[in-house]
């Protein structure tokens, strides 16, 4: 009896000792974690911190007005001391233009990712969720869209609208939509026949709730990934615009149009009006490219624990 | 194989009709009217009101889409059959600029040369068409080589070399790159000549309008030189982008088909690692790097706006920026439309050239 006590004792302890979960991380915690270990990752988000605090905090501290900034006795001046840039057509510090053209590629990222992210989330979960007819007719709608070249729907957009940096948000922001939309309807689609989504439906969830309590919240990993990448091609689409003269006027400090003022000097061979506006926009898209590859490697279930 | 294409063909055809219709809209999206905004701000109000009488837009809506796709000669005798069928007395239709709709491959005249916009594409598609072609040579001669050693080589300098530059070749904006293309090699080296597409002292007769392929037709060596140094460098600043994405891609499809597992046995029954490469692993992982040549298309078309811009490329890129400065609707929505509508067929092809390099694949 004993004995069969001190077995069975002994038995729980190793099957105790042998189940002992490791701690358990969650998914974002476990990628949290093997973001910080890549070190493009490590780039990426240093850079993207950077531009975050720069297009928020210069135009607080370093105010600036466009309109009345011009210092003619001081046109097109190459970089020197006092003047890290060098000068512009109108005598303007390039130095400070390029700061303050942080903030508002920041605005149009976030702005233009925000609503296709919104709007392509919200008709790709609905699509997958309802399928049937919604389905085919959202579906079909997008398709058409993709149809065309994402830049050149967007040239048409704004070419119709008229010029300006909020039609430039606008068009950036259409022309992604299908892509969310598409990716929310795969992720819906494979959720939906999960077993936790029938148990919801048997104890009477909902759709709503389903939709936005269970499936939102498991298909929230691809769509952030394209989140970050996309601020990357918005800023680089809406510098795009800007440079043929449709996205922000002048003389709003846009890198964009900043390149297009400064494309005119190009044959005299002011290379340094066309360098830093060109090297900001490089470095901010591949800023938020690095970090888009990072957080896909890092959410994507297939790579954890290896 | 022959019914998927048939079936894909058919279903093809609501796409188009949804671009057409987007396309159709596009000037409707227009604040105010097209017509007040194609004149000046101080233009008489007649004037507008002839605009909207000569483009048809004072009809309703569905009419106009008809018309747009139909021609106003068709709309016009339908309209005159459907009433004398309703026992009206009407006058025969008179039509003063006969336009015969986009289905009868109509794109209607730009409102600055006045010239017919199929005309202008016949002179300016080659042009654009070449520059793509060429780019998408460059990009695949060093992006998929690039992508192959960086696999192989996995993590070496090479891998980490060539990932690092093609990551930054899809950060770059390429009018940028363009302009510092074009500073230092035309305006500082003087190596290449700056702009269009042939210099003005050569002589060249046009058959196609694709000069070098005119050239070689004609036997023009010198033209055929002056032709290609002017190609060079937009094409090389065109094919950045798709080169940066063919070598990652390539890179990817290639690691993985190095893992599996009939490359460990092509390994174990001692083949030379040149034949497991190419033979083995190469094969099997270009099905996905066809697929992103094929889908480049699309970036070529509209990377020609920003480049052509850049080169003075007499292409149908530069054309769309200049109808946008020009406000040339019709330009823009003509071209608009022939560029989705490549966009479209390219991507057919594609899927249907799945079957034929990838007998896995088995269309029913």
């Amino acid at each position: 009896m004993v004995a069969l006590r001190e077995f069975s004792m002994a038995v729980s302890a190793e099957t105790l000792t042998g189940f002992v979960p490791r701690r358990q991380a969650s998914l974002w915690g476990d990628a949290w974690l093997r973001l910080r270990r890549s070190s493009n990752a490590r780039v990426g988000m240093a850079i993207m911190l950077t531009f975050v605090l720069i297009g928020i905090f210069i135009p607080l501290v370093m105010p600036y007005n466009p309109r009345t900034d011009s210092d003619l006795l001081n046109r097109l001046k190459p970089p020197a001391q006092g003047r890290l840039f060098g000068t512009d057509d109108q005598g303007r510090d390039l130095f400070r233009r390029v700061l303050h053209g942080a903030n508002i590629s920041l605005r149009v990222g976030l702005l233009s990712v925000t609503l296709a992210l919104v709007t392509g989330s919200i008709i790709g979960l609905t699509a997958g969720f309802l399928g049937g007819l919604t389905d085919n007719v959202a579906m079909r709608f997008m398709d058409i869209m993709l149809a065309f070249p994402a830049t050149l729907l967007a040239i048409g957009i704004v070419a119709a609208r008229g010029p300006g940096l909020n039609n430039t948000m606008l068009a950036i922001g259409v022309v992604q939509i299908p892509v969310y939309a598409r990716i929310a309807r795969s992720a819906t689609l494979s959720i939906k026949e999960q077993d936790y989504m029938l148990a919801a439906r048997c104890i009477g969830v909902g759709t709503l709730r389903r939709i936005f309590r269970h499936v939102l919240p498991n298909s929230l990993s691809p769509i952030i990934v394209q989140g970050t990448l996309s601020i990357a091609t918005a800023i680089l689409e809406a510098a795009a615009l800007g440079f043929l003269g449709l996205g922000a006027q002048p003389p709003t400090p846009e890198w964009g149009a900043m390149l297009a003022d400064g494309y005119k000097y190009l044959t005299i061979g002011a290379w340094w009006v066309l360098l830093f506006p060109g090297v900001a926009i490089m470095l901010t898209v591949l800023g938020f490219n690095l970090l888009g590859d990072g957080l896909r490697d890092a959410l994507d279930p297939r790579l954890r624990h290896d | 194989m022959l019914r998927y294409t048939i079936r894909r063909l058919i279903a093809m055809i609501p796409t188009l009709i949804g671009v057409s219709v987007i396309v159709f809209l596009f000037v409707h999206l227009i604040p105010g009217d097209p017509a007040t905004a194609m004149l000046r701000e101080n233009a008489p109000a007649e004037l507008a009101e002839r605009i909207r009488e000569e483009l048809g837009l004072n009809k309703p809506l569905y009419v106009q889409y008809l018309v747009y796709m139909l021609g106003n000669d068709t709309v016009a005798q339908t309209e005159y059959a459907l009433a004398r069928l309703l026992g009206q007395v009407v006058e025969p239709p008179v039509i003063k600029n006969p336009y015969h709709g986009i289905l009868r491959g109509d794109l209607g005249r730009s409102l600055v040369t006045k010239d017919t916009i199929s005309s202008q594409l016949r002179q300016r598609f080659p042009a654009t068409f070449e520059l793509a072609m060429a780019a998408m040579l460059v990009a695949t001669i060093i992006g998929v080589p690039a992508g192959i050693v960086s696999a192989i080589r996995r993590n070496s300098l090479i891998d980490t070399t060539s990932m690092f530059f093609s990551l930054v070749g899809v950060s770059m904006p390429i009018y940028w790159l363009g302009m510092m293309a074009l500073m230092l090699f035309a305006v500082v080296l003087h190596w290449v000549p700056v702009g269009t597409r042939l210099g003005v002292d050569v002589n060249l007769r046009h058959v196609t309008n694709f000069y070098l392929l005119d050239s070689l037709i004609t036997g023009n060596v010198a033209a055929l030189g002056d032709a290609l140094r002017h190609l060079v460098v937009p094409a090389v600043v065109l094919g950045t982008v798709p080169m940066a994405i063919l070598a990652r891609m390539t890179r990817s499809s290639m690691l993985e088909a190095l893992n599996q597992d009939y490359i460990r046995t092509a390994h174990a029954k001692g083949l030379s690692e040149r034949a497991v490469v190419l033979g083995h692993a190469l094969k099997n992982a270009l099905l996905p790097v066809v697929t992103v040549i094929g889908l480049q298309v699309g970036f070529l078309l509209s990377g020609a706006i920003l480049t052509e811009s850049i080169f003075s490329w007499p292409g149908i890129g530069r054309w769309v920026y200049e109808s946008i400065i020009y406000r040339d609707y019709p330009v823009i929505q003509g071209v608009t439309l022939i560029i989705a509508l490549i966009f479209v067929v390219v991507n057919l092809i594609v899927d249907l050239s799945y079957a034929v390099i990838d007998p896995r694949i088995w269309y029913q």
